[in-house]
């Protein structure tokens, strides 16, 4: 598959699309969105679904994935983040998945041909990048704490320092960062190459143990891998209303409270059967095991 | 599942009339309901072969299945239990399938299919397996001006029942619930009506939500005897 490589416009787009989506959210300038990816989801109304799908290989199955559905006349829009992935990654995941919702690009639905496909996925990553940590934002932290934009003669120790502050802020992934600062020019190629062969994710390694020691709780959060089976509230109380409504039955509700490890009784539905039954049941179903021995 | 007992079912009537009409049946009909997160226990194969398959296959000498309902028997003994129906002298199960469809006949099932699909989990596009027997079977019956579609599925019967108000094109199929075949064999005293009352208990009267909406097997019974007196009579 050959290397996809976005040109300057495609790149400035990209820019003002994350800018204006920024800005439209109130993130303004220096202010990192972080955990707050989780809130801008929420409230641009699509219904996260929070699942751990292991692969067989090292690589988790997928990161996470943009659906639409339409239910009468409404437009339902669904990510599904698979949580067997480091957290980090999660977060720079759905940032991708954003991109998808803001051009309606890379649903299931849609049929791209696999070169127009590998464009799309190189505009979202790029988009994730940009939204999470803007390239404006980057070149004026590098010029503040460096007093240049280049970072070619700083040394590796200090680049992994810095790394590790913007990535206990930012939340990006360690290797997104590492292509932003390429990206800016901030890095030359040897300190690229040399930056991204670092097993970012041992944390008794240099850069793991830096990691810890600037924000211990935000790296190690960042580092793991959360497995979360989970789906919001909002979208919970959606389950409960449509059980209350009759829409689904007791059956279904139960299975799908179950599948995001909840039960009917922790909302205050108790589906006990009574002791006559369960004796009539008894005597029923303990026939066919007598009759089978 | 809800037991409607305000209103007779004209499907009904006219199977009590005329048993040997087909009768094309959901996977949930053929497959051993467990509900055993509630009850404790479930429906094994054999127990339910003597509950239920037996005395409908008994009552009703033209039953049928499409054939993408097949594909979703994924019990061995389910499965091999059809094959025995279907490789009997004569054979005691028809199989709809879709080969067997004329050019016409597929494009009129592929409209249908696209009025039914959004309403279920079946994506053509990618042909899952989640409600593709109901969606394929309803199709097919539509198609084939069968009348009967005999499932345990609120979405499925509401696909039949809602046709005119969700328009899919099923305006002239009618919902056969398992209630009421199990009502139709207590009356023809077909099975063994013990069973048959564990049967209802368990599908329709377990729960706390359950026996506040549906009747408990006595009135059940009598209900639904209000309602089919006269075709009983003509019985």
């Amino acid at each position: 598959m050959s290397k996809i490589t976005l040109d300057e416009f495609e790149l400035e787009e990209i820019r003002k699309l994350a800018r204006d989506e920024r800005q439209a959210l109130g993130f303004v300038g220096e202010t990192p969105i972080a955990n707050d990816i989780f809130t801008i989801i929420e409230n641009l109304n699509i219904k996260l679904l929070e699942y751990p799908i292991e692969s067989e290989g090292e690589k988790p199955a997928f990161s996470a994935a943009l659906m639409y559905s339409e239910e009468g006349g409404e437009e339902l829009v669904f990510i599904g983040l698979n949580t067997a992935d480091h957290f980090d990654k999660q977060v720079f995941a759905l940032a991708h998945e954003l991109y998808h919702f803001y051009t309606k690009t890379g649903s299931h639905l849609s049929r791209l041909e696999d070169e127009e496909n590998n464009l799309v996925e190189a505009k979202a990553n790029r988009f994730a990048a940009e939204f999470l940590l803007p390239e404006s934002v980057l070149e004026s932290i590098v010029l503040t704490e460096f007093k240049k934009s280049s970072l070619q003669e700083v040394q590796t120790k200090t680049l992994l320092r810095f790394i590790a502050r913007l990535q206990c802020t930012w939340w990006l992934p360690y290797r997104s960062l590492v292509k932003r600062l390429k990206e800016i020019e901030a890095i030359s190629d040897s300190q690229y190459t040399q930056l991204y062969a670092v097993n970012e994710r041992n944390l008794e390694g240099e850069y793991g143990r830096l990691g810890q020691a600037i924000n211990r709780e935000i790296f190690l959060k960042l580092n793991a891998i959360t497995s979360n089976i989970g789906l919001s509230p909002k979208d919970i109380e959606v389950i409960i209303r449509n059980f209350e409504d009759n829409i689904i039955d007791e059956d279904k509700f139960s299975d799908t409270l179950h599948l995001f490890h909840k039960t009917p009784d922790e909302f205050g539905y108790e589906f006990t059967i009574t002791d006559e039954d369960m004796d009539e049941f008894d005597d029923f179903f303990k026939e066919e095991s007598d009759n089978e021995s | 599942m809800k037991v409607d007992l305000t209103s007779s079912n004209p499907g009904l009537e006219s199977i009590f009339k005329h048993p040997d009409q087909i009768i094309t049946l959901d996977a949930n009909f053929l497959i051993p309901p467990d509900r055993s997160k509630h009850a404790k226990y479930s429906f094994n194969f054999p127990k339910f072969k003597d509950v239920w398959l037996d005395p409908i296959f008994k009552a009703f000498p033209n039953l049928a299945i499409h054939e993408a309902v097949y594909d979703e028997l994924v019990l061995p003994s389910v499965q091999f239990y059809i094959d025995e129906m279907f490789n009997g002298t004569p054979p005691r199960v028809i199989v709809h399938q879709d080969e067997a469809l004329s050019e016409e006949e597929k494009v009129l099932r592929d409209s249908i299919e696209e009025r039914i699909y959004p309403l279920t989990k079946y994506e053509p596009l990618l042909d899952n397996k989640e409600d593709r027997g109901e969606v394929k079977s309803l199709a097919y019956i539509a198609v084939k001006e069968l009348l009967y579609f005999a499932a345990h599925d609120s979405n499925a019967i509401q696909l039949v029942e809602k046709a005119e108000e969700w328009t899919t094109g099923l305006d002239n199929v009618q919902a056969i619930k398992m209630y009421e075949l199990i009502y139709y064999l207590y009356k023809l005293d077909i099975g063994d009506k013990k069973a048959l009352r564990i049967l209802y208990k368990y599908q329709y009267h377990l729960t706390p939500k359950e026996k506040q909406y549906n009747p408990e097997w006595g009135q059940f019974i009598s209900g639904m005897d209000s309602l089919y007196s006269t075709v009983l009579d003509e019985n």
